[in-house]
């Protein structure tokens, strides 16, 4: 579904990202983690068309990752939403839906709506939104068009208690239906028990690309959480 | 064209709901109306007195003033040209970018063909731009034109619309030299390229002028006989802005050169676009950064904008002293990082070098002081404009939305004289740096000077405190952007007029231009004393709350 193959990105004389490969299957579930400065958020935005790497290929669900027929197959929900902000929430479904060509979404952006509380809302304006309410609406947006390929960066930032433990039980669903996750995140316990796989990034480099049993198996003692685990690769980097 | 229809949907959602915002308080549509009712009022005024017959019309040929129309033409001509050309230079410095954050987050990813969206995203930034200058085209050609020349307006009404088309149609071309910078190739050989020809274009001027007896016969070849009119968009913008003079007859093909180009520029942004749109994030989110520092609503990011000469600067801070000179500190720390030197930075050079130049040019063959004169007090006037027009932009930057400014420890008056002192130390600079050069070819200006020199720190407080007592008595931002003109305009009774008669009255009573700036300076006096009686009140009160 995804394949990055000797990805590479500088900012300036910066190394962002330093000869990035890894692939991931249809119905992969990876966690991205790293520490602040790791390379993270570029990788998703290298991905998602919005940055130039230097060199390496991208492709999505087999096609070259700038083509429409990439794009189809993929949602990126970024760290910091930005809505519009003179168009309403529901306004937000309508655009998407017209940008992906999607006929009858509206029961789907309703439910959707609906389970993340958003449905008294949705005639509030993006700039009238609170952090909580953008990232939600960027959620469902992500989400409305039924992508084979979802990239998440940091989900959990400002939702509250309710909406991270729905967010978290949505992966689990697009999780069985089938769908490729890539999720960033700083609250590394957030993936613990979503994806299968994590990617541990640090200075740019992949230091660790190796399914969660057996990450725990090879470099975890005893009950340690994939947190424990990853200082213990990092050598104590805060995340 | 699905990009197209998407984005005129989201157009117009939006449009609706910015309506639907204006309507929720019905009062405000009496300031709208006022709007309409008076560019109704003005286009019908203007066709119901256009039946004057056109022999009144024509002007005679005694009317030109060689010598002010060969003043107006090289002064516009550089100017014209140093704007250009420093936007184009600018261009390969930094990003530009057509979209907002919203834009690259929701269409960006989608399944959307990337030059379609740019091409609706230019066109739809020129829009206003074009709209304006016809506008201002069809009035001057169906109301005014008939009795064109005896029309005070119709000479504003032209040289308005040909710079906004000229100015707008720097944005496209500066985005045109940003998306060829983008691509995979030698960029940094392209770079140079793009420099070399900013140098190349002045150098080109000494061609037609070569071999000139005196600078004035050398300005002469240049800008009025020279094939200075050909140069694009320059020498055409040039051209139609000159025909504003008296007595000079409108051409037509330079605006239709104009037009062609503000037309075929976005298709060329298109198929020259190569790689820009994985730019695009950087680019906005740069954009984003600017606009909220100029709001306030977040602090400069010290990598993103210093420039690197100055990061050295870091060492040796100077200290200004505690309470609200904090400010001042501040401002000092973030323009040393920008700009040459906090004071005496680019656009006080800039001014420099004009007013070297004026004075070579007045001074060095054929001395004339009653043209010194002249130039010397629209040289003054220009730059109490200018002051003015930079106190208007002061209330957009950042220090007085943040907390802050109420938080910290010193007096109201203190609070607002350091926030400015930087900006107003600037323009005074710049003031200085244009006008005292002058003094070199006609030394009795001096006293003018120092009384132009204050009247503009007056200027600059004027604009700066009426805008801050729109933004902080009205707190609508559309209101604000209806009620400043009109704010404007009553200036003209209550400051403009009165300062002209006690000037005319300081100049009959003492006989000396120095009385009549004086009678100036009096009556910014009083305006400044009354605006800052109603800020201190309305701070006062918005504090009390």
């Amino acid at each position: 579904m995804l394949q990055l193959e000797h990805l590479s990105k500088r900012y300036e004389k910066v190394p962002a990202l330093e000869d990035l490969s890894f692939e991931l299957q249809a119905g992969d579930v990876a966690g991205l983690l790293g520490p602040n400065g790791a390379g993270k958020s570029t990788c998703m935005k290298c991905i998602a068309g919005l940055l130039r790497p230097d060199s390496g290929t991208i492709r999505i669900a087999g096609h070259a990752y700038r083509s429409v027929e990439a794009r189809k197959a993929l949602s990126y929900i970024p760290e910091t939403p930005e809505p519009y902000p003179l168009l309403t929430a529901w306004e937000h479904l309508q655009f998407v839906a017209q940008a992906y060509g999607l006929k009858n979404w509206q029961t789907k952006g309703e439910r959707l709506m609906e389970r993340f509380e958003m449905g008294p809302l949705r005639d509030k304006l993006g700039k009238e939104m609170s952090k909580g309410m953008r990232q939600k609406i960027s959620l469902i947006c992500g989400l409305l068009p039924e992508p084979s390929l979802l990239l998440i960066d940091e989900p959990m930032i400002g939702l509250d208690p309710k909406a991270i433990r729905e967010t978290k039980e949505l992966f689990k669903e697009l999780k069985n239906e089938g769908k490729t996750l890539l999720i960033s995140t700083h609250l590394i316990d957030s993936v613990e028990h979503i994806a299968d796989r994590a990617l541990i990034l640090q200075k740019g480099r992949l230091i660790m690309d190796q399914p969660l049993e057996k990450l725990r198996l090879e470099y975890g003692q005893g009950d340690q959480s994939l947190e424990d685990i990853f200082f213990n690769l990092t050598g104590n980097e805060g995340v | 064209m699905k990009e197209f229809k998407l984005l005129a949907f989201r157009d117009l959602l939006i449009l609706k709901n910015r309506l639907k915002e204006i309507l929720k308080n019905p009062v405000r549509l009496i300031l709208y109306c006022l709007f309409l009712g008076w560019l109704f009022r003005s286009v019908w005024m203007g066709s119901s007195s256009s039946g004057s017959s056109l022999n009144e019309a024509e002007v005679p040929e005694d009317l030109i003033n060689e010598k002010a129309y060969l003043a107006l033409s090289t002064i516009s001509g550089i100017l014209l040209l140093l704007i250009f050309l420093v936007s184009v230079y600018t261009a390969t410095l930094r990003k530009s970018t057509f979209f907002r954050n919203a834009d690259v987050q929701f269409i960006f990813p989608s399944p959307l063909r990337s030059n379609w969206l740019l091409l609706y995203h230019v066109y739809r930034g020129l829009l206003p731009s074009m709209v304006f200058s016809l506008f201002s085209y069809a009035y001057l050609v169906l109301v005014i034109q008939p009795d064109f020349w005896m029309q005070s307006n119709s000479s504003m009404f032209l040289a308005l619309g040909t710079f906004t088309l000229f100015n707008f149609l720097i944005s496209p071309m500066n985005f045109l030299v940003f998306v060829l910078l983008t691509g995979k190739g030698n960029v940094q050989t392209k770079t140079w390229i793009i420099r070399g020809i900013v140098l190349l274009i002045p150098l080109l001027l000494i061609v037609p002028g070569w071999g000139a007896d005196s600078l004035k016969s050398f300005a002469h070849s240049v800008f009025v006989e020279g094939w200075f009119s050909f140069l694009p968009v320059v020498g055409w913008t040039h051209t139609l802005l000159l025909s504003a003079f008296p007595g000079v007859t409108t051409p037509i093909w330079p605006l239709l050169a104009l037009l062609i180009t503000f037309l075929a520029l976005p298709w060329l942004i298109f198929f020259l676009v190569g790689d820009y749109y994985e730019d695009v994030l950087q680019a906005t989110e740069q954009r984003s950064k600017r606009e909220a520092m100029a709001q306030g609503t977040e602090l400069g990011d010290e990598l993103e904008f210093s420039w690197g000469m100055n990061l050295k600067s870091r060492k040796g801070l100077r200290d200004f002293g505690s309470g609200a000179k904090a400010f001042f500190w501040k401002a000092w720390l973030m323009n040393r990082r920008q700009n040459l030197h906090p004071v005496f930075g680019f656009s006080a050079l800039l001014f420099l070098l004009i007013g070297t130049a004026l004075s070579l040019w007045l001074g060095l063959d054929d001395p004339d002081p009653g043209a010194t004169e002249v130039i010397f007090y629209m040289a003054g006037t220009f730059m109490l404009l200018i002051n003015f027009i930079a106190g208007i932009g002061r209330v957009r930057i950042g220090d007085l939305n943040r907390p802050m400014f109420l938080l910290i420890p010193a007096g109201t008056l203190a609070r607002f004289y350091y926030v400015t002192l930087l900006d107003q130390l600037q323009m005074l600079a710049a003031t200085a740096f244009l006008l005292i050069p002058l003094l070199f070819v006609e030394i009795k200006l001096w006293s003018p000077t120092v009384l132009f020199l204050l009247c503009g720190a007056g200027m600059y407080y004027i604009g700066f405190m009426l805008n801050l007592l729109l933004r902080l008595v009205v707190r609508f931002k559309w209101d604000r952007i209806l009620l400043r003109p009109f704010a404007y305009i009553l200036l003209l009774p209550s400051l403009v007029l009165p300062a002209v008669a006690l000037s005319w009255a300081g100049y009959g009573w003492l006989g000396h231009p120095a009385a009549a700036l004086g009678g100036v300076l009096l009556v910014l006096s009083l305006w400044l004393l009354l605006l800052w009686t109603l800020i201190a009140e309305e701070i006062d009160r918005l504090e009390i709350n």
